[in-house]
């Protein structure tokens, strides 16, 4: 059987694929791939996690073990920008299908609403350092330093440290911006050439921290577009003025918004608004967004620096959660029940959903 | 015309859905569609470090869809659409001088490898155009999607004909520049692109490297399969001067030529004039081509507008590849039909950069190319071999046909006939050559499928219209095919081959063709053709001994009628093709040296279980291993093939003569036959008492010989048996008499002699000076054959035998 997965996402070995990022189509959501070349072979990084049967999302838990299979299931790391549902939906059964070796987060403690994310991501914490011990944790803080990882290099530009323990008794609506504003903020990439995943760092991350302390890091030639899609990167507000320094600091060439299509958003995201000043900066045709076709988008850093993204259907084809009739849960009965019949013959026919009419 | 879309709904439906999903920009061709035609125009985008880039593009479902991938070709723009959805005008494609764009602008991205999936494979439109999107960026990136190694560089090129280059023109000392002149294969008019090109043959080039010009022609490669073509063909010098005058005498060759130029690298797909310089650039001397190409074409830029040109690589499979373009220039024909050329310079040159590059599809003739899908299946040391066959018919052309095809070096062929009108419906040759003698039809064919093998002999007699020739004919072979289903043809290359231990395969149909019966003759090992009569007639007899051996009994009314006293028999060639392959096979498994356990093939068209229990389906080969048959006087006991005598026989032989050389005197011989079917006399007797001395009749005392074979076994046991009979002819070149013959025959056959194949020593005598001159000795197997040995005279031959074994 073919394994699409690997098919497509992992760097042939005669390439000169640096830093390979694959921003997957999940929905309303978040979820990124990056691969990162260590002489012949790539690491992998995982960061965030989401389930979205309704919008067609892939299904992130199965195509990281297809991807990884040939690396006997190992995940080098899985990082969590910040405990949400939409970004750690899935996370355990990740963590049963692959081997995570390293959990890196930001060490927020979030409010009631995402109470179920944070206990998953506790629980995956738990397993993977009963597995890998103690190290296999680590809580992101910004630094002023450039890490390595293989021949490229990563840089962790938010959380701030200082303010991240401070949080707990606070308001739940206020404490769910505060974990917007002290989200994980990571680029990959080395030299000039830096892909950077900004997580729901809002407004206030940026304009209060990074680009008071680490602004000069900022730079990226692809940007993982906050919040998918959302105005909080540019405004507290529907009427204020958007804030557009950030965006203008990091100037990228592409954007790459994770969101469902608008309609399909339950948030309405992307946010027109957002998206104008997004192709403001970057170009209309430069403003990628996964749900808009149902594709995901792979954007590649080569050793010489140079760079370029490509859409894909392939994986949402392979590992998207169908949504014929908008009911997912009808499908996978549906599914549970053919497996159960398996001698057809047998049993005889076994009438189905199949929905007809005039219309389509 | 019912269209695709009718069809296979379910596959338009879901691409349509597929496009709309992944493209929602794409627009469907709705006229088009109307009219069955599904076809969309669209804007890929591909997404390079310098931001997003928009490709138009069309994307149009063949009529063979699903069956054929959907086809993407990049346009110049998007067309506008008219009120009824329709597209105003289809735009022209745009190039971009890369692989994988054909010649139509049309992009072809996938390897079509579809056997290892059942019911093939159907490419959705979105794969396709994804793909597009990863050679479009790379036309931004340079990083092109990874290329497979053979695909062929002239197929993005325009078709313009095709054109033959041998093996010469593939050397490495061919290199640097030069011109190269071709001829026209007149006969092949109906494989013309247009009327004026038939397929071009490259006969002759010139090579000019670091200033020194040689010239390398194809005789050697070619004249085999074009000997029509004569010596002109082969001198640049003569074929210039044909070409000037081919508007006027078309009764000779047709000859072109053109220029050619060694490329460093492999060049990228092309459409015009000015691209052809911009490649030639590569290896011009400074820093405009132009100058270079146009001093080569010379004085013919005033009156020719097409100009051929070479173009030599290094191939992607090591040693070199060529390209074959033509330019064809802005030529402005007048009333008067001559053609009108741009008068200066400069328009000249214009005219040759907008020329339009078409391309001659080379086929290359190197042995490697021509035996490139026997890769790895045949053995490439079976271009060292030699088949001889002797039959060329129906069995026999086909065998030749496939054994040249699997790349055996040599042949010899044999057959007496001529082709005529009706035996076209099962030969390689065709009604074209009626009336030609099938060597020379299978010689030609042979050369077709291969101009490197070898023909060492034509014989256009029947086998057995010389048995010397017959001996030498098959000397030289590894393996020889007998097909004439003649017995005495059969019997008598069977004897030769097992006294010379030559393999041969005979292979025959049966009952017009619905059987053929196959086997392999290696002497000492197999039985040999007469084993198999022997089967045969003790099976007929109802004796049978043998279980493996199965009798097909013929009928008479099977023959057509008779061509000069030979049976005609019906057969189809589709069965008889069952037949030839069989007897190739079993010809090549000898000739790679693959030492086939059996030797001994059936095969049925139909049931025929009344013949042997394993013919209960069609088309079943019954293979078996038969044994050599105990009786066989062939192979059991092959002919004496030599003596050897030692000095002392020879003394004793020359004074029993001496003593009486008035009459012919004579005596046994005795010895024994050794590993290479030598006789080695260890003692020849005197004539005895009793015997019966004349000038010209000589009979032995046979109680004293018969005494003196006894002592001999006794003293030499094995080594002193009765080999054969010695006596004088008062004749200083003397030969068998008849009566020599009758007796010694009569030997050969009866059992009491115990040896089926008894020698015969004749002393001459010269009667002037009554002295020995000759010693000659002849063989006298119980075929009735009778062979003239040579004899050697060896001081201690046998000498070893003198103490009992």
């Amino acid at each position: 059987m073919s394994n699409v997965a690997r098919e497509v996402i992992w760097p042939s070995a005669d390439g000169n694929v640096l830093v390979r990022a694959v921003f997957l189509h999940v929905g309303q959501g978040d979820s990124t791939i990056f691969l990162v070349k260590d002489g012949d072979t790539y690491r992998t990084v995982l960061v965030d996690i989401n389930r979205d049967e309704k919008n067609g999302g892939v299904d992130v838990a199965k195509l990281m073990k297809d991807l990884l299979k040939k690396e006997k299931g190992k995940l080098g790391v899985f990082v969590n920008t910040h405990p949400h549902n939409d970004h750690l939906r899935d996370v355990v059964p990740l963590s049963d299908e692959v081997d995570i070796q390293e959990v890196w987060h930001s060490g927020h403690k979030p409010g009631k609403d995402h109470d179920d994310a944070y206990q998953d991501l506790q629980e995956v914490i738990k397993k993977v350092k009963k597995k890998h011990g103690d190290d296999a944790e680590t809580e992101l803080t910004a630094s002023s330093t450039v890490q390595t990882m293989g021949d490229a290099k990563y840089h962790v530009l938010a959380p701030e440290e200082y303010v991240k323990e401070d949080i707990e008794d606070e308001k739940p609506e206020e404490r769910y911006r505060r974990i917007h504003e002290q989200c994980v903020v990571v680029k990959f990439g080395k030299d000039h050439t830096w892909v950077i995943q900004v997580g729901d760092a809002d407004r206030d991350a940026f304009e209060k921290h990074i680009m008071k302390k680490r602004k000069t890091k900022l730079p990226s030639q692809v940007l993982g577009g906050s919040h998918h899609g959302s105005d909080t990167f540019f405004k507290y507000e529907k009427d204020d003025t958007p804030y557009k320094k950030a965006l203008q600091k990091i100037d990228p060439t592409y954007v790459v918004l994770s969101a469902p299509k608008r309609s399909e958003s339950p948030h309405g995201h992307p946010d027109k608004d957002a998206v104008k000043y997004y192709e403001e900066e970057a170009g209309k045709d430069n403003v990628l967004h996964t749900g808009k076709n149902r594709e995901c988008f792979i954007c590649d850093v080569f050793t010489d620096g140079d760079f370029e993204v490509r859409s894909d259907t392939k994986l949402v084809n392979e590992y998207g959660f169908t949504d014929d009739d908008g009911d997912h849960e009808k499908d996978e009965s549906k599914s549970k029940a053919s497996k159960a019949v398996a001698p057809a013959i047998i049993t005889g026919t076994q009438i189905d959903h199949r929905p007809m009419g005039r219309t389509s | 015309m019912t269209s695709w879309i009718t069809l296979y709904p379910q596959w338009f439906i879901s691409e349509r859905n597929a496009i709309a999903r992944s493209y929602p920009d794409f627009r469907v061709d709705e006229k088009a569609l109307q009219a069955g035609v599904l076809l969309y125009y669209g804007e890929l985008i591909v997404r390079p470090s310098k931001g997003s880039q928009r490709h138009a593009v069309r994307i149009h479902f063949p009529e063979g869809s699903p069956f054929e991938l959907p086809i993407v070709t990049p346009v110049a723009s998007l067309p506008e659409f008219d009120e009824e959805e329709g597209a105003k005008e289809h735009p022209e494609p745009v190039f971009f001088n890369r692989r994988h764009q054909m010649a139509n602008g049309s992009l072809c991205l996938f390897q079509r490898e579809t056997r290892g999936t059942e019911g093939g494979e159907w490419v959705s439109a979105t794969d396709v155009l994804q793909r597009t999107e990863e050679w479009l960026l790379g036309r931004h990136t340079g990083r092109w999607p990874p290329d497979s190694r053979e695909s062929e560089l002239e197929s993005h090129f325009y078709y313009a004909g095709d054109v033959l280059l041998s093996k010469t023109f593939y050397s490495e000392d061919v290199s640097g520049f030069g011109s190269f002149h071709m001829v026209r294969d007149i006969r092949r008019i109906l494989d013309a692109v247009s009327k004026e090109d038939p397929p071009l043959i490259v006969t002759v080039i010139t090579n000019n490297t670091e200033g020194v010009e040689s010239v390398y022609d194809a005789r050697e490669d070619l004249e085999n399969i074009y000997p029509w073509l004569g010596n002109d063909a082969w001198s640049p010098e003569k074929l210039s001067e044909l070409e000037e005058h081919k508007e006027d005498d078309y009764r000779k060759l047709v000859a072109e030529h053109g220029h050619w130029w060694s490329l460093p690298e492999e060049p990228l797909p092309f459409h015009t004039g000015a691209d052809l310089l911009k490649e030639l650039q590569k290896v011009a001397p400074d820093d405009d081509a132009w100058k270079m190409v146009s001093a080569a074409i010379g004085t013919e830029l005033s009156v020719r507008s097409t100009h051929f040109f070479g173009l030599r690589y290094p191939g992607r499979t090591g040693g070199f590849e060529w390209l074959v373009l033509n330019v064809v220039g802005k030529s402005k024909e007048t009333k008067g039909g001559a053609i009108l050329l741009s008068p200066n310079k400069g328009d000249k040159r214009r005219d040759f950069e907008n020329g339009k590059v078409t391309c001659y599809r080379v086929h290359g003739a190197r042995p490697t190319e021509i035996q490139l899908r026997n890769t790895s299946v045949v053995r490439d040391d079976v271009r060292d071999k030699t088949a001889a066959l002797i039959g060329l018919g129906a069995l026999g052309s086909k065998a030749a046909e496939l054994l040249a095809q699997a790349g055996v070096g040599t042949f010899r062929l044999c057959d007496m006939d001529r082709l005529n009108t009706g035996n076209v419906a099962r030969h390689v040759g065709g009604l074209s050559d009626f009336g030609a003698e099938k060597t020379r039809v299978v010689m030609t064919r042979l050369f077709d499928i291969n101009p490197h093998l070898k023909i060492s002999a034509t014989w256009n007699e029947s086998a057995v219209s010389s048995l010397n020739d017959l001996a030498r004919f098959i000397a030289p072979a590894d393996i020889t095919i007998c097909t004439t289903a003649d017995e005495n043809v059969e019997s008598a290359i069977n004897q030769i081959a097992v006294m010379t231990n030559k393999p041969v395969v005979y292979g025959r149909a049966m009952r017009s063709g619905s059987m053929g019966r196959v086997f392999l003759v290696r002497p000492g090992q197999d039985p040999c053709k007469m084993c198999l009569g022997l089967f045969a007639r003790e099976s007929r007899d109802g004796v049978g001994l043998s279980e493996d051996w199965i009798e097909v009994t013929e009928r008479d009314e099977d023959v057509l009628l008779h061509e000069c006293g030979r049976p005609v028999i019906p057969a189809s060639a589709v069965d008889l093709s069952f037949v030839a392959s069989l007897i190739a096979r079993v010809a090549l498994d000898v000739l790679e040296q693959r030492e086939p356990k059996q030797n001994h093939w059936l095969w049925s068209r139909e049931v025929a279980t009344d013949l042997d229990s394993r013919f209960d389906k069609p088309l079943v080969t019954v293979c078996n291993s038969l044994p050599r048959h105990n009786d066989c006087p062939v192979c059991q006991e092959p002919d004496i093939v030599g003596a050897v005598l030692s000095e002392a026989v020879r003394a004793e032989i020359l004074s029993h003569v001496h003593l009486s050389v008035s009459v012919e005197s004579g005596g046994i011989l005795l010895g024994f036959v050794d590993d290479e079917r030598k006789a080695v006399v260890v003692r020849a007797t005197g004539p005895g008492p009793k015997a019966k001395k004349s000038a010209a009749r000589f009979e032995r005392d046979v109680d004293f010989v018969q005494a003196e074979l006894e002592q001999a076994a006794r003293d030499f046991g094995r080594r002193g048996l009765y080999i054969g009979e010695w006596h004088s002819h008062l004749n200083a070149e003397p030969e068998p008499s008849g009566r020599d013959i009758m007796s010694m025959c009569g030997i050969a056959e009866a059992s009491n002699y115990a040896t089926r194949c008894p020698i015969m020593l004749i002393a001459g005598i010269d009667i002037d000076t009554a002295e020995v001159v000759t010693l000659r000795t002849w063989s006298f197997p119980v075929s009735g054959r009778v062979y003239s040995i040579e004899h050697e005279v060896v001081p201690n031959a046998g000498l070893d035998a003198r103490k009992p074994v």
